[in-house]
């Protein structure tokens, strides 16, 4: 028998009695603001999702395929099943490596259970080896690009929230897979594609050779667990088309009544892929930034301040397309809740139009989960033991028809993933051979070769000005060296004096929303310079009003550049019972 | 999926609404929705965060988070442990981003002044006491003592195995009891 937990009631009493602040008078009005601004963003966002959800089903298209030839079809149910699920995965293999391009035209119905009723919708698509993809509303205006060697995403589609006409969006920096925010197939690929790959999780597939659309094809079909909170499909239903390899027709059923099927018609392989979006020049664009940046491997390390892992085998024919990295970027897992990702590295290896991502991020602290959870889904990780630079960590291994098959894992200073089309060994493999070998450029040497600013060589200058209840300015870090050094991300404490009076005030980081715009560095060109953003509030203290006031930015324990600012206003009082703040932000690259 | 969201939300038919309103993505539903929860959230981020403003960061920032992951609720718990949960993690966020060296937790004292002095020290001492609790220590007294979350409710809500939660509470509580200056019983000495 379970007894109920102790609680405390008399110490829970005192807690209960302890004071408790009130919302300031503006917070609900605040709050409701922002929420309208999030509800309209979404609801644009929520206009390019045909669109997305579209990439998605191209995403299905190739998982089905891929669902074959990498995580095989177990326990099939005769002789001459294994020898075709052979021959298929044989065939499919061939044609995702070789292919350069695809382009085709997709139908896809699907039952819409709120409503009632199938919702058909026809796009065009292309996708090549690069990663690009281009999508296109048969008849409509939608239409979507992701170029992928820029990590960009473009979008025309249509917002009732704006009216009629066309709505533009553009998204950069986007990461080059899970489990951070890459294209728009990636957000959903968790959605449409889990239909096929739960066929990974699959025990019986039948295989059968069927005549489709006048053309010899094989049919798989296959039973499987519907989606746990909802349920989804219990029963899927694959064609691949013999000749090419490719998947043509996705069914997906529950209890035997319909729910969604995928058609893909005027098939063409390694044709051309018109793969960019135009706005008019007027064109008012909704534009959000991920973070990432593509760089060179020799400046990987320079940018994160570590070295990162890298496989050295990988499966034959993948190759190294494009290395993201990103200071900082969404946290990942269920609902956003590991802790903040930093200064992430995200390689992308393809093949054709296959990929697998390795990424790196600095293991902030507090609790990580599994960075591919989903709210509501508990994933069933395998503990598995790799060697290599993950030797000891804790990893786990997940391949479950919910999310792409992935490996995770903390060490003591990191946290890395391996995800995408790859087998449980090939997981493995990768993982095991993953090693902080320096790539030309990214060793030891070179990142020792970048030596600390000085303050003998550090010209620091700027302005405050008065801002609502606070002072606002961006104060410029200059190099007089011709030899570049390295700094910290941000400063650590910002003083402001009065003659020799140290001001006393609490330094904290600026809100990113509030830093200047640009990309974050750690780098300071010889010659070069960086911002740095200051907002100042809350002083109760003496002296006040106008005062003649410098301000000294600590960068390292001995490092701390000075610059008169000049005569100021001091930030009005706000309230007394609080510290007075500095506010600082990350070093800005200057544009 | 209504019944789950209903289970959760206690089957009160004007909650219900409200988090189905919320879902759809009515702001104004979901501010309603909100302040039922608020006083909770305020006492867990206020005494995690020691800041009235940092408060009221995290706690926009954690609002804003749950409108946008509304529609991804499930039920498949009760959507106050949802909520908590992210509250939880948007404080640590806020906790993370005060440089180290300046981070040292100060509670600012209440403002009772007219409270009995002796109980004013009594509070006191008990703020100095649960301010020099690690932030995870702090989060499961609040939420199992004070609130009357189960244990399982808050290890989901802070992210750890319930036995930690057990372990975690045991020692919170001894050192809260010492600056009460109550016994084990309860019974002040």
């Amino acid at each position: 028998m379970r007894t109920e937990p102790y609680r405390d009631r008399d110490l829970g009493a005192a807690l209960l009695e302890l004071a408790v602040p009130e919302h300031g008078k503006a917070f609900f009005a605040e709050l409701q603001e922002r929420l309208v601004a999030e509800r309209d963003r979404r609801h644009t966002v929520r206009r390019t999702r045909w669109m997305s959800a579209s990439l998605a089903v191209v995403g299905i298209v190739l998982l089905a395929a891929l669902v074959f030839l990498t995580l095989g079809l177990p326990r099939l149910r005769s002789e001459s099943d294994v020898a075709r699920a052979a021959v298929i995965r044989t065939q499919v293999m061939k044609a995702l490596a070789e292919t350069r391009t695809v382009h085709g035209a997709i139908v896809y119905r699907a039952f819409d259970v709120r409503r009632g009723e199938t919702v058909t919708t026809r796009q065009t698509f292309a996708a090549d080896a690069a990663g690009d993809l281009r999508l296109t509303d048969v008849g409509g205006i939608g239409d979507l690009a992701y170029n992928a060697s820029q990590g960009v995403e473009r979008a025309v589609t249509t917002s009732a929230s704006i009216g009629s006409g066309r709505f533009f969006a553009e998204r950069t920096g986007l990461a080059p897979g899970p489990p951070d925010h890459g294209p728009s197939a990636f957000l959903l690929d968790r959605e449409l594609g889990a239909v096929v790959r739960a066929l990974a999780a699959a025990h019986n597939p039948r295989v059968d050779e069927i005549s489709f659309d006048g053309r010899p094809a094989w049919r798989l079909d296959t039973a499987m667990e519907p989606n746990s909170i909802f349920a989804d499909t219990d029963h899927l239903e694959v064609i691949v088309d013999k000749k090419s390899g490719f998947p043509v027709r996705v069914l997906a059923t529950l209890r035997g009544a319909f729910r969604s099927e995928l058609r893909v018609q005027h098939l063409v392989l390694d044709g051309g892929l018109p793969a960019h979006v135009r706005f008019p020049a007027d064109a008012e664009v909704l534009r959000t930034d991920e973070g990432f940046r593509h760089v060179a491997a020799a400046d990987v390390a320079k940018v994160v301040g570590y070295e990162p892992l890298i496989p050295s085998e990988v499966p034959a024919g993948f190759h190294l397309t494009t290395i993201g990295v990103a200071m900082k970027a969404s946290a990942t897992g269920a609902a956003e809740s590991n802790p903040p990702s930093l200064d992430v590295v995200s390689l992308a290896y393809r093949r054709g139009v296959e990929q697998f991502i390795v990424t790196t991020r600095r293991r902030s602290h507090g609790s990580w989960h599994d960075p591919f959870g989903v709210e509501g889904i508990r994933f069933v990780g395998e503990p598995v033991r790799a060697g290599g630079a993950l030797a000891g960590a804790h990893a786990e291994l997940v391949v479950d028809p919910r999310v792409v098959p992935h490996l995770w894992a903390l060490t003591d200073r990191l946290v890395v993933t391996v995800s995408g089309d790859l087998s449980r060994k090939q997981l493995l493999a990768v993982a095991q051979s993953l090693s902080p070998q320096a790539r030309p450029g990214t060793g030891p040497a070179a990142s020792a070769s970048l030596r600390r600013c000085k303050s003998a060589r550090l010209t620091l200058s700027g302005r405050l000005q008065g801002a609502t209840q606070s002072l606002l300015g961006t104060l410029a870090l200059a190099n007089r060296s011709i030899r570049a050094c390295a700094l910290p991300v941000a400063p650590s404490r910002v003083s402001l004096v009065v003659g020799t009076q140290v001001l006393p005030a609490l330094t904290v980081r600026l809100g990113l929303r509030k830093e200047p715009p640009g990309a974050p560095t750690r780098r300071l060109a010889g010659r070069g310079r960086v911002r740095v953003g200051i907002q100042w509030r809350n002083w109760c203290g003496a002296p006040s009003g106008n005062l003649h006031l410098s301000l000294v930015l600590t960068i390292f324990p001995s490092v701390a550049p000075r610059t008169a600012l000049g005569l100021v206003r001091t930030p009005p009082c706000v309230d007394h019972r609080l510290s007075s703040r500095v506010a600082v932000s990350r070093f800005i690259r200057s544009r | 999926l209504s019944a789950r969201i209903a289970k959760a939300k206690g089957g009160a038919p004007v909650e219900r609404r409200l988090l189905e309103d919320a879902q759809a993505g009515d702001e104004r539903a979901f501010a309603d929705l909100i302040r039922g929860f608020d006083q909770s959230f305020r006492l867990l981020a206020y005494r995690l965060l020691g800041d009235r403003r940092e408060m009221e960061d995290a706690l926009q920032e954690a609002y804003v988070k749950a409108f946008l992951g509304l529609p991804r609720f499930r039920g498949e718990s009760a959507l106050s442990t949802w909520l908590y949960r992210i509250v939880y993690n948007s404080c640590l966020d806020q906790l993370r981003r005060v440089p180290k060296e300046e981070g040292a937790l100060h509670v600012e004292p209440s403002a009772v002044a007219t409270d009995p002095a002796d109980l004013v020290a009594t509070r006191a001492t008990l703020e100095e006491a649960l301010a020099a609790l690690a932030p995870i220590d702090r989060a499961a007294v609040l939420l199992v003592d004070a609130e009357g979350l189960s244990y399982d409710d808050t290890a989901t809500i802070v992210g750890v195995p319930r036995g930690t939660i057990a372990s975690r509470l045991s020692r919170a509580r001894a050192s809260l009891r010492r600056s009460l200056g109550i016994n084990r019983e309860g019974v002040s000495r």
